[in-house]
Parts: structure tokens; sequence; C-alpha cells
């Protein structure tokens, strides 16, 4: 035991760690990021009564499950009042749960028994060639390409539609995948090079949930389908998405070093007016730059690779 | 008797000399030196034997419809093609930025292409290569062209390029700032536009005009409308003198001293189109084609007009740089003149293949002179495709009648490749450090004397034109 007990120590700093990353996504960066702070996805937490009352989308997804199962608060306010935890605890007693009025994952996973998975689509096979993931924010949908080709369709949850919880427009890659997490990450995870906020593709404890605008922003799949794409995409696999980005402003000067929502728009813009700007990864690094040198020499505007204002206007983006 | 046959035959035989002397004269005059050969223009394309032509050309960067150069170029060519399908040609479009060099090298080498576009404005590159393309006009091509097309693509030696479209350069303003503005057109002179912007900053409170002071091209496109001449001249030489130079100086410091355009560079520079959109500005300068569209399109210009009669309201409209010339002539206004130039080779191939490599450019210009036109505010070089070019472009009819009225007065760099040159350096490494100088407050007349010892210093520097 006292051999194990440097390595569980360990793993309790790492997973502070971790915890602490997941929470404060941008903060180490040196150019400042148009970022919300809380963006991504976080471990899921506990849910309880507290003083003052914890809130968030999780409350949210919570209190409207409740309520399709017909045990819901009156009100979905992402609250976690005295009556949603009243609803809480009717729905622990009818699961046979303690009604402790903790949401922790026994609940979350009791909230969806009845739920039968839609047939999984073929093929099955794992595919050769060059991938590539596109996800389809409008149509909730995950599509693998192989070489260029679709191979496979799989429906997702993306984030809710408001400019804190949407899903990162832009192109990205896997750089990090893990099984096993467990709560809201369902059973395995692949995660996005997305600057301002720990965003990735996950299976999930609330399957009930795919097919809707539910997430903080992560890419939720099936755990069947999930562990499935899991295999079949090596790190470093390309995935675009592709939705809105509402709500971003263009007040800064945008220089090499900066990162957020604003970058991806600018390049996303570049490569649409033909600047090629090598992806939209919210990271305004050489490939940018250049791209702007570009097209501030063909429109005349003085040339250093910077977004500034009339760079802002011939992009079209004020 | 015998001596009367004997005389009568001397006769015959001399005027047949002369007949045969006088014709082998008229052959050798009609024929086009270039380099070591003499080219016979009248040559005809063989139908039963193949050619082989190659066209180099830039790609005209269309940001807002990537691909649609190139594809119309393919389809000019096609239909060339279908004319002459005994003539293959070879289509090598270069990028934007390159080609020029690379013209050099192959012509170093003896191994131009065959056809050569030149969208950034035609010139005579190299003597010995380049073949004129006078001798190759009908009359009736003659008679459709744009004569300032033709003057801007001459010299003494007679026309060096098909050509393709003439772009005026303009400046935009606000026509909501101020009415006076868009009166003023088709030409003003420095006191009418001074009085003008003096207006908008009056009424609105909004600089007059807002420029890039790092680019001294509004600069050169007053000198050019004042002077009717270019920095260098056809003969290489500097072409402004010392106090036209100065006067062109002085009129944009006395903008700056009476607060018509802002006296921070930096700010201005960067936040030219900002302040134009935000009505904090009542002109901007200076403006490239693709500025213009920019400017045109959100200004709600073009696809507004279609060609027919002009809708009121537009926010942005080309207006002349202007014009500090007291004189009363027609004016002259600050162009680009595209064109097509064709070469021979080292290792000759024929009258024949010359004269299908001039049909080939002649062809191009007239097929892509009014696709490029309708999309770069120029005007084709040939009036007999304007009424496409008047339907394509999308441009109320008032502004096109202004495009053809600046083209008809167009005044292009220099033919020459290497004037040419010299005056883009000039403008780069000697015009543009010394105008921005206005802004600390530097002396007109200084800064005159600096710019004509920099340019000639550059001049001194370039023996022959090619």
């Amino acid at each position: 035991m006292s051999r194990l007990w440097p390595w569980v120590r360990i793993g309790a700093v790492v997973a502070v760690l971790l915890s602490l990353l997941c929470r404060a996504p941008v903060r180490a960066e040196t150019v400042p990021a148009q970022t919300d702070p809380a963006a991504g996805c976080g471990p899921e937490r506990a849910l309880s009564l507290h003083t003052p009352p914890l809130t968030g989308i999780d409350v949210v997804e919570l209190q409207e499950r409740l309520k399709t199962l017909g045990f819901g608060p009156p009100a979905i306010d992402g609250v976690y009042g005295p009556e949603t935890e009243a609803a809480v605890r009717r729905f622990q007693a009818a699961a046979g749960l303690e009604p402790d009025g903790v949401v922790g994952p026994a609940t979350w996973a009791a909230l969806g028994p009845d739920l039968t998975l839609p047939a999984a689509s073929p093929p099955r096979e794992k595919p050769e060639g060059e991938m590539m993931i596109v996800v389809d924010t409008h149509k909730l949908q995950l599509t693998l390409y192989v070489n260029g080709e679709p191979y496979k369709t799989y429906p997702v949850a993306v984030g809710r539609p408001n400019q804190f919880t949407l899903s990162p427009v832009g192109e990205w890659k896997i750089v990090h995948k893990a099984r096993n997490w467990g709560g809201g990450f369902g059973t395995r995870w692949m995660g996005l090079n997305v600057p301002w906020g720990i965003y990735g593709i996950h299976g999930t404890n609330k399957p009930w949930s795919i097919g809707t605008r539910a997430s903080a922003g992560c890419i939720r799949m099936f755990n069947r389908d999930v562990e499935e794409l899991y295999e079949w995409v090596p790190t470093g696999t390309r995935v675009k998405i592709i939705g809105d980005l509402p709500g971003v402003s263009f007040d800064r000067q945008i220089v090499q070093g900066a990162t957020g929502r604003d970058v991806v728009l600018v390049q996303l813009r570049l490569q649409e007016l033909g600047f090629d700007a090598q992806g939209a990864d919210g990271r305004f690094g050489p490939n940018s730059a250049a791209a702007v040198k570009e097209l501030q020499r063909l429109y005349g505007l003085p040339v250093d690779g910077v977004v500034y204002e009339d760079v802002y206007y011939v992009l079209g983006l004020k | 008797m015998a001596s009367i046959f004997r005389r009568l035959a001397a006769a015959v035989a001399a005027v047949l000399l002369a007949v045969g002397g006088y014709q082998a004269y008229r052959y050798y005059h009609r024929l086009v030196p270039v380099g070591d050969r003499r080219i016979d223009p009248r040559a005809e394309i063989d139908p039963r034997r193949g050619y082989h032509l190659v066209v180099w050309e830039h790609e005209v960067p269309l940001p807002w419809d990537a691909g649609a150069h190139r594809k119309a170029l393919e389809e000019a060519i096609a239909e060339f093609r279908r004319a002459w399908p005994n003539i293959e040609v070879t289509l090598e479009v270069l990028p934007w930025q390159e080609g020029h060099a690379r013209l050099r090298e192959a012509l170093a080498k003896g191994t131009p292409p065959d056809v050569y576009g030149m969208p950034l404005g035609a010139r005579k590159v190299d003597a010995q290569w380049q073949v004129p393309v006078g001798p190759y006009l009908s009359k009736e091509a003659r008679d459709d062209l744009l004569p300032s097309a033709v003057r801007a693509l001459s010299d003494a030696d007679g026309l060096w390029a098909w050509p393709r479209w003439v772009q005026p350069r303009v400046w935009v303003a606000r026509e909501d700032l101020s009415p006076e503005l868009a009166r003023a057109r088709p030409r003003w002179s420095g006191e009418e536009f001074a009085a003008a912007v003096a207006a908008v900053k009056t009424g609105s409170g909004a600089y007059g005009l807002a420029l890039n002071p790092f680019d001294p091209s509004a600069f050169v496109e007053l000198m050019v409308a004042t002077t009717g001449k270019n920095l260098i001249g056809d003969d290489g030489t500097r072409a402004w003198s010392v106090e036209e130079l100065a006067r062109g100086l002085e009129f944009f410091r006395e903008l700056i001293r009476r607060g018509l355009v802002d006296s921070d560079p930096d700010r201005m520079a960067r936040s030219r189109l900002a302040w134009f959109w935000t009505r904090r500005a009542a002109v901007v300068a200076p403006v490239n084609p693709w500025l213009l569209r920019h400017l045109l399109t959100r200004g709600g210009v073009t696809g507004s007009g279609q060609g027919e009669e002009e809708e009121p309201g537009h926010l942005a409209l080309a207006v002349p740089p202007p014009s500090l010339s007291t004189g009363r002539g027609p004016g002259r206004h600050p162009a680009v003149v595209s064109g097509y130039a064709v070469f021979r080779q080292q290792e000759y191939r024929g009258d024949d293949h010359t004269r299908a490599a001039m049909a080939l450019a002649e062809h191009l210009s007239r097929r892509m002179g009014p696709w490029e036109a309708a999309r770069l505010f120029a005007v084709p070089a040939h009036p007999s495709a304007w009424d496409g070019w008047r339907a394509e472009a999308g441009l109320p009819r008032k502004e096109l009648d202004l495009l053809v009225e600046w083209a008809r007065l167009a005044v292009a760099p220099p033919l020459a490749d290497a004037f040419a040159n010299v005056q883009e350096k000039a403008i780069e490494t000697v015009l543009a450090p010394q105008f921005v100088k206005l802004w600390d407050g530097a002396d007109p007349e200084a800064l005159a004397r600096e710019i004509a010892a920099g340019v000639d210093g550059l001049r001194a520097m370039v023996k022959q034109p090619y």
C-alpha cells in the first residue's frame, strides 16, 4: 500500500490539474483571445442544492430530461433550486435510487434507461485512406470522409444555440484520444485543438440528447458510434465544424499569435476570397499573416500581415 | 530595222527590270525587321500545316470569383481552336506577381512564348524578339481600336501589343456627403476639389480626403492629370519639372494644413475605408481596381444599373483625380493599358507561324478584353465590344459613359520596359518615402528637389530602353 501511495498522489495532482485546465482553458495565452473563460466542455459535476444555487446548462439539461420523463420542475431556468431538487428526489425514488437530491453518475444513468438506440448503420469495416471529419451543426450530423469521399454519417448532439455554448466552427485536428473517462464524456474522448477552450468528440451518458443541440459545445455521439470512430481515426485527423458563429465582434487588431473565434472567421473569409490561410484553426500564425499580406497587396492597403480596421472592411466582416 | 528591235528589246528589258526592282523594293519594304529576321506580315496561315503556339498569361486574381479567369481563358482558346483546328495552343497561366522575370529569362535564351499577356500594362519588352503588331492590323481592325490604347502601346517604330483594355485610375467619393463631388465630374480642377472637400469638412466634420500616405499613387495620378505626362517620359527622361513636382506636393500639404486630410499618416493608412463607410471621410484615394470593386459593390453601384439609367442614392462614386492644370484643353487621365504581345523565337518557325501567333493574340484581345474589363472597371480596347461590356459590367450608364470618357483621355506609363521599370522603382523608392514627409511638415519645394535628384539618379543607371 505504501508503495502505491506516491502514484495515488501523483494521480490526484494530475486529476486536479486536468480539472483546472478544463475550467480555465485560455488563461495561459499571452495575446488576448476573444473567448469566454468558461468555454468548452468541462468534466461532469455533481448537482445538488447549494447556496447560492448551482446554475448552468447541465442543470438545464437535467430539468429538460426530468420534464420529459414527467417529474419536471415547473420552470426550466438552469437554476438548481428547491423545486428542481424536489423533482430529482421524486425521480430517484421512482427509479429505486436513494432520494438524496444529488445528481451523480448513477442518477444520470437512470435518466435514460429505456432509450432504444437506432440501429447502427453500415459500413462497419475500418476504412483505409486519408480521413477527415465534417460536423454539420445544422444537420446535427458527423460525416467521416475517406480520400475526400463520404464514408459514414453519424447522428450527433452539438452545442446549444447561444454564443457561449455553440460548437466551435472552424477547421481543427484531433490532438489527443482517451478511453473511458466516463460521466458526461462517455466511453471515448477525442480532443480538438481549439485554442479558446476544451472541445472534443466524445460519447455520452445522456444518449437521449443525440440529435439535439444540447452540449456546451462538444460533439456528442452514442457510445457505440464513438467507439467505432475512435478505432478508425488517428490523432491528427482533420475535423471541420460547419455552423454559425454569432456574436463575434471585430474590435481588435489581429496580429501573429492571436487566437479566438474572430480569428476563425477571418481565416474562413480569407479562404472564401481565395487567400490560402491554410486552415481555420483560430490561431493567427505565419500562414494566416501571409494570406493577409497577399490580400493587402491586392487591394492596395498597407502590407504588414495585421488584420486592422480596413482589412475587416475588405473581408466584408465590417 | 535590227537596231529598232534591239532598242525595243532594251526598252522592254529596262521596263521589266524597273518593275521587278520596284516589286522587290516593295516586298522588301513591307517586311518587318525583328532582330536578325525580316518577317513578311502578309504570310498566311497554311490550313494544311500543323502549328503549335505557346501562350503565357498572368492569372488576374478575382477573389470573388475564383478560377473564373482561367476558365474564360480556356474557353477563348477553345473557341480559337474551333476556327483553327490545325493550331494547337498550350496555355500556361503564371502567378499574378511572377511572370515578367520569367519572360526576361526566356528572352535571354531566345525562347519566349509566342503570345504573352500583359494585364498590368503592356510594354515593349524586347526589340530583338518582340514582333510589332501594326503591320498585321487590317484597316477595319485599326478602326475598331480606342485611339488612346493604340497611342499608349505605340512608339516611333509602331504598335507593340494587341490592345486589350484601358483602365482609368479613379478616386472614390461619397455622394451623400457632398453633392458637389458628383456634380464635379467628369473633370475637376484642384481648386474645385479642395472647395468640395472643404464644404464636406464644414458641413459634416468629416475629412475631405482619406489617403494612404505610404502609397504615393494618388500624387502620381494628380500629376499625370495635371501634366498629361508620366514621371518618366517616352524618351526615358524625367518628365515632371521641379516646379511641377513642388506644385503637386503643395496641393497635398495645403489639404493637410487645412485639416481636410488627417494629420496622422499611420492612422489614416489603416482606417480610410472605415472612415469612408462611417461618413468620416468623403473621398478615398488611391483606389486600385480591386479596391474600386469593393467600394462600388458595397456602395450599391455595381449590379444596380445594368447599363440603364443611373439610380440615385449611391454611396460610392468614381471620380477623377483633380488636375492642377490651368489650360482649357481636353485633359488627360492616368490609366493602365493592357495588351497581348507576340514574340518570335531564336529558332524561327516561319512567317506563317508568326501570323498564327498574331491571329491568336488578336483573338484573345477581343475575347478577354471585354470579359476582364467588365470585372475590373476598365474599358475594352475594341469599341465594337462595348454593348456587351456595358451589359456585363453591371454599372449604371452614367458610370460607364464616364469610364469611356476617361479611357479616351488615357495616359499610360512608359511603353519601354526599362523606362517603365525605372518609373515603378522611382515611385517605390523615391516618391513614397518623400511623399509621406509632407505629414511631418516638410517643405514641398525641398521635397521636389529631393525627388528630382533621386529620379534622375535612378534614370542614369539605365542605358538602354530594352
